[in-house]
């Protein structure tokens, strides 16, 4: 059983962003990289399908910078065994061109499962896991919260629209993990030092030019600063209005 | 170079999805603005009959796949037939709802073409003979301005942002058919089962809406008004630590540092104090709404919007003013 | 004085007692020998003092009595009289091997004042074994177990005593005594004997009695070394082996990357000092009678904690000695000591405040703690998040760091992040007080206060971080030491020679437990830096605090840095304060709840401690309680909450108090 996880590094979901100097970058300065949290429910659940047969292996590919290889080392420490880094700086927000890259490293790779998140915080496209999948000719299941792998298929419990979806399909496979389809594990000690020697491989990225560019990054239009609306049950219908209206909470 | 977009339609049911509306307008916008035609796609089985009344809302003309097979939305089997159809009509962009289904077909759609992609955007203009689109970055926090350097172009928009014209009765557009041979290759995924959504309980974990209760409710019969307007509004109802304590609300309700996490659109918390336990359990609600009858309650400083009064006055209040609002 | 068979037998019962002794003891050690090593010969003169001081005075035990206990003065009139009887038993032996070796041999005073102590010490004994055979066996107070050891025990030494006196009267029955009218009991037990029609046979008696007591203390001296009076041995090296480190603090683990192990989980991942505590243990009971996860009914008891792991080494003793290498050894995380009692302690140190015999029950815990965390990843589900959060955000809540230093926006507060300057004093707001909107409010308190003291003082802003104390007590010391290095390094950058903490978990931490990573900077609690402001006239208190006050005695001011006077002071400086005390203060104060890092996880078991607590200081009918700390003051906040009484009662921090009065 080989699984491949991708994983990106994303600043922590409470980061406060920070536009950089020219405007189409944010500011890395004080931000603290973690692994993208549905990334790391797919590795969760790829260690567990490893704990559950028994044997396989399961390798971690990511593009990114220099730094990703941190949070490969996070993903060894949860239990991957190894892993190869294209390596990349230039923040790339091309999914097509990103999706291309990591498809040309998976074309010599050999597996049964093929795992992203659903989507990665920091652009929040959600694309990569289907766009990978298709260049690589696999079948996709995206948003999984359950997955069960026997005799070369895989049978998954998805949400969708009318409810929650059981799909059944062969493997070879990808996968998009959404919420819910685990708790990742808190590394143990001896996990984290052994994850310092795992092996890594190092390659550059092979990344066309980004078919789109970024005009300019902006912020959103500040958040009011919270208000009491009023007293009592007089109040209910300007809150109403407020919710409806304002916050499209309703 | 093309100039025309490509919409997919999303279809439940044999019945357009509200989001297909949204989508078409804004299409023939896009059209408009590049000499081209507004293409509408529809994919299913059963569908060729409400096809044409896309073009009250502007499509140009409404390529239909009906085989029975497509009955139920898998990647392969749609993404298949919606690229085929788009690369045979000149796109300059790919239009999508950034719905479950959007995001997936988009995805494909875009490896498909080779074309790159913008998903979940909430606002577009045409720019340079071209589209812009902007959209929402970790979370929302920011928002980045795209514009695309090559055609065709995946653009989904975000569900409710652009609310459709009103349909013109007196537009309809022509419907061309298409059958394609669809082999069991193309679903290797098979959607086995469908569990539809339980009346019932909603884990707080899930919902999008949680109302909430603390020591203001006085006990479990209290709860019946949160009940009440959770219904109102499909909301899971939760509970702070004191009152699960108390032995009032299950344990699996407890929402605060030592029991769920929770980060829905809206949050109501009645008779909750705020305490910074409470709070590290659902501070990263979208919107949060306060009702306490004590206006020094700290959960005022941390709510978006927040009523001082009696929660046992104000909420019933709000379920009769939002049954209004929502019809 | 003895036929020379008389002299042959007692050579033979000292013979196969030195035996059985030997070999005991020689048991006993060996079983310490499975402990690793640990180095605790540094300061040979204070461990002399500290331990003769603890015997000799007593301090052990009457440091614990108080109104409603007064067994401390029993065991202090006991070990006095047993400790005489000890050195008389030296005086029979060599009486019995040599008869001209007695006490006459010093001079007739030394004699008869020798006799005359002997009998005293005697009657004193004799009292206070029925007095602590009625507390056993009819009072019953929770901490003592009306036992069959400690039955046989309290019997044996009271036949030793009845014995001696036998001895004594046969003796001056049978022969004339210079020393009779001395040996007052003696003399009495004469008569009695007289009084029976016994008086012809008083030599054989004597015989008789002379042979029995021999085998009772020889017997007696054996059975030390297999029962729980092995403390009467033990305690003494323990006393002398104490911790010398800071109290309270914990031992860091030194190499993360070559160890094949963390923490405790079996027998031998103890220090031979962690194996030696278990021999002291008397089994007393005041550690359970004190711990507030007792008393508040959860499993944890920490004589058990201490009796199981002793049972324990017994049990396994052989296993263990002669375990091969590549063995598996069993593990006592989870079978010896369970998860619960584990996790239910809040490291309040109340055990080991009171144990007379410096057993260091905390450690323990923590080590097994440690060891759960470390090597297995299994703690409570609740707590991962709080590492997680401390790992990206720097605090317990997860709230974003970029936001630390928002409660001081418009204070006119120097902010080093923000434009690094000169200052003569750290403020270390801590994760509460930049984050906790309650507790923000006593961080406005302070400044206010150092404000109108004109102290130049700074605080980190957005390059504070955490102080990890909760990593490190919950058993992350990975995380910890990341955490305190990195502290340790920003401290550094910003040359940080002086720094002042309201939470007295940082204070703690940052005073005693960073030096052992090279921290070199003074630390103060703002209740002495407060106190010292009054006293020296820098700030001065107005108005009228015409209400009644109660103080808690946080834990880790408390009994960890035997911070109690400043409180107190500052809030009797406050005019009008009417401040009245609990009954559970200062050394003895009953924790809050939330050390240990308990504040971070669900309590599950037994009442809830803070409520405990609430519930005690209500009775003193306050209006306000006085806190010093913000894992206090929140449990209090919570406590009146839960009794309905936060409308009634408030809860301050002394900053908060005296802010109020400037």
């Amino acid at each position: 059983m080989n699984i491949v996880v991708c994983v990106k590094r994303v600043p922590d979901t409470e980061t406060k962003i920070k536009i950089g100097g020219e405007g189409t970058k944010i500011d890395p300065a004080g931000v603290e990289f973690i692994i993208s949290p549905f990334d790391e429910f797919a590795v969760e659940e790829a260690i567990r399908i490893k704990e559950k047969l028994g044997k396989g292996e399961i390798t971690i590919l990511s593009l990114g910078p220099a730094e990703a290889q941190t949070i490969m080392r996070k993903a060894y420490a949860m239990g991957a065994d190894k892993g190869t880094h294209l390596n990349d700086a230039t923040e790339c927000q091309d999914t097509l061109a990103e999706a291309q890259a990591l498809a040309a490293a998976l074309k010599g790779m050999q597996f049964d499962l093929l795992l992203f998140g659903k989507q990665a915080v920091d652009y929040d496209n959600g694309a990569v896991g289907v766009q990978v999948a298709k260049l690589l000719n696999l079948p996709v299941v995206t948003r999984i919260i359950k997955l069960d792998v026997a005799d070369g298929k895989a049978t998954v419990e998805r949400e969708s629209d009318m409810g929650k979806e059981i799909v059944e399909v062969k493997l070879p496979a990808a996968f998009t993990a959404e919420k819910g389809l685990n708790e990742p594990r808190y590394p143990k000690l001896m996990d984290i030092m052994k994850a310092k020697k795992k092996p890594l491989e190092e390659k550059p990225a092979q990344l066309d030019a980004p078919k789109l560019s970024i005009v300019k990054m902006d912020y959103p239009p500040a958040r009011p600063p919270g208000k009491i609306v009023g007293e009592g049950e007089e109040a209910v219908p300007a809150l109403v209005n407020l919710l409806k209206n304002e916050a499209k909470a309703l | 170079m093309g100039n025309n977009v490509l919409i997919f339609a999303e279809q439940m049911g044999g019945k357009f999805r509200s989001v297909a509306y949204e989508a078409i307008c804004q299409g023939k916008k896009m059209a408009q603005g590049l000499g081209g035609k507004a293409i509408a796609v529809v994919i299913g089985s059963g569908v060729e009959a409400v096809a044409k009344d896309l073009g009250q809302y502007g499509a140009d003309k409404v390529i239909v796949v009906d085989n029975a097979k497509l009955k139920d939305f898998t990647v392969d089997a749609y993404g298949k037939a919606f690229s085929e159809v788009v690369s045979k009509n000149d796109p300059a962009v790919v239009l999508l709802a950034a719905t479950f289904q959007g995001k997936d077909l988009g995805g494909y759609a875009s490896a498909a073409l080779g074309a790159p992609l913008s998903s979940d955007c909430t606002e577009w203009a045409s720019q340079d003979g071209g589209i812009q689109v902007k959209r929402p970055i970790y979370a929302g926090k920011a928002y980045v301005t795209v514009k695309f350097n090559s055609q065709p172009a995946v653009i989904s928009l975000r569900p409710k942002v652009f609310s459709p014209d009103a349909p013109d009765a007196s537009k309809s557009a022509e419907v061309e058919k298409i059958d394609l041979a669809l082999s069991d290759d193309d679903f290797r995924s098979v959607v086995k089962e469908i569990l539809a959504k339980t009346a019932g309980k909603i884990d707080v974990t899930e919902a999008d809406i949680i109302v909430s209760g603390g020591r203001g409710l006085k006990g479990p019969e209290g709860f019946a008004v949160l009940e009440e307007l959770a219904g109102l509004l499909g909301a899971a109802v939760g509970a702070s630590r004191t009152v699960v304590d108390e032995g009032w609300r299950p344990h699996s309700d407890q929402i605060g540092q030592t029991g769920k996490v929770v980060s829905p659109k809206l949050y109501i918390a009645c008779g909750i104090s705020g305490a910074i336990q409470h709070l590290a359990g659902m501070r990263t609600s979208k919107c949060i709404v306060a009702i306490n009858k004590d206006p020094e309650a700290p959960i005022f400083s941390t709510a978006d919007y927040g009523i001082v009064g009696d929660l046992f006055k104000v909420v019933p209040a709000l379920t009769a003013e939002i049954k209004k609002a929502i019809g | 004085m003895l036929p020379i068979a008389g002299k042959i037998f007692l050579l033979v019962l000292i013979g196969i007692t030195a035996y059985f002794f030997t070999k005991r003891a020689q048991y006993l050690i060996s079983l310490l020998k499975l402990g690793k090593p640990e180095d605790r010969s540094d300061n040979p003169g204070e461990r002399w003092r500290f331990t003769l001081g603890q015997v000799l005075t007593q301090t052990c035990a009457l440091k614990n009595v108080t109104r409603k206990d007064l067994s401390g003065i029993g065991h202090m009139l006991l070990f006095y009289g047993f400790s005489f009887f000890v050195v008389s038993y030296g005086f029979h032996i060599a009486e019995g091997l040599y008869e001209k070796l007695n006490p006459s041999l010093l001079g007739s005073l030394f004699n008869n004042g020798f006799f005359f102590m002997l009998d005293l010490a005697g009657l004193v004994v004799l009292v206070s074994v029925i007095w602590a055979a009625i507390r056993r066996y009819l009072v019953r107070p929770e901490r003592l177990e009306p036992s069959l050891e400690a039955g046989v025990i309290l019997l044996v030494v009271f036949s030793l005593m009845l014995l001696n006196f036998l001895v004594e009267g046969s003796r001056l029955l049978a022969e004339e005594k210079p020393f009779a009218d001395w040996a007052f009991m003696g003399s009495a037990f004469a008569q009695g004997i007289a009084n029976m029609g016994l008086q012809s046979h008083a030599h054989t008696l004597f015989y008789c009695f002379w042979y029995v007591h021999m085998m009772v203390i020889f017997g007696f001296g054996i059975y030390i070394l297999y029962s729980k009076h092995l403390h009467i041995l033990a305690a003494h090296p323990n006393l002398y082996f104490h911790s010398s480190r800071p109290k309270g603090t914990l031992q860091p683990i030194k190499d993360f990357e070559s160890a094949e192990s963390f923490g405790v989980s079996k027998v031998t991942d103890f220090s031979w000092k962690q194996l030696l505590d278990l021999y002291a243990c008397t089994e007393c009971g005041q550690c359970s009678a004190n711990c507030p996860a007792n008393i508040s009914g959860k499993p944890l008891k920490p004589k058990d904690v201490i009796i199981n792991l002793k049972h324990n080494l017994f049990e396994n003793g052989q296993n263990l000695l002669r375990k091969k290498e590549g063995e598996e050894e069993p593990l006592i995380v989870g079978s010896v000591v369970t998860h619960d009692e584990i996790w239910d302690c809040t490291n309040c140190m109340a055990c080991m405040e009171v144990c007379p015999v410096a057993i260091e029950h905390v450690d323990k815990l923590d080590d097994m703690r440690r060891y759960l965390v470390l090597m297995e990843s299994n703690f409570p589900a609740e707590v991962q998040t709080v590492f997680r959060n401390m790992e990206n955000n720097s605090n317990p809540w997860g709230i974003g760091m970029a936001t630390r230093a928002d409660w001081a926006k418009d204070l006119g507060i120097k902010i080093l992040s923000e434009a690094p300057g000169e200052f003569d004093i750290l403020y270390y707001v801590g994760c509460a007080g930049s984050f906790d909107d309650r507790y923000k409010k006593v961080a406005r308190a302070m400044v206010k206060i150092m404000q109108a003291a004109g102290i130049n003082f700074a605080i980190l802003g957005t390059d504070e971080k955490c102080c990890g104390d909760s990593a490190r007590r919950i058993g992350n010391e990975y995380l910890f030491q990341t955490m305190a290095q990195e502290n340790i390094e920003i401290f550094k950058n910003y040359n940080v020679k002086k720094v002042l903490a309201t939470c007295p978990h940082g204070y703690n931490v940052l005073k005693k437990e960073y030096p052992q990573f090279g921290a070199k900077f003074e630390v103060m609690h703002h209740t002495e830096l407060i106190l010292d402001l009054i006293k020296n006239g820098r700030i001065k208190l107005k108005g009228e605090l015409a209400k009644t006050i109660t103080l808690h005695d946080s834990c880790f001011l408390g009994r960890y840095n035997d911070i109690y006077e400043p409180p107190r002071q500052i809030l009797n400086s406050i005019p009008q304060a009417n401040l009245v005390e609990m009954e559970r203060i200062e050394r003895t104060s009953f924790c809050c709840g939330a050390g240990g890092g308990r504040m971070w996880m669900e309590e599950l078991r037994g009442k809830k401690i803070n409520e405990v607590r609430t519930e005690e200081a209500l009775t003193k009918n306050p209006d306000l309680i006085a806190t010093a700390c913000p894992f206090c003051l929140t449990m209090f906040e919570d406590g009146l909450k839960a009794k309905n009484a936060d409308d009634k009662v408030k809860v301050l921090d002394i900053a908060e108090f005296v802010a109020n009065h400037l």
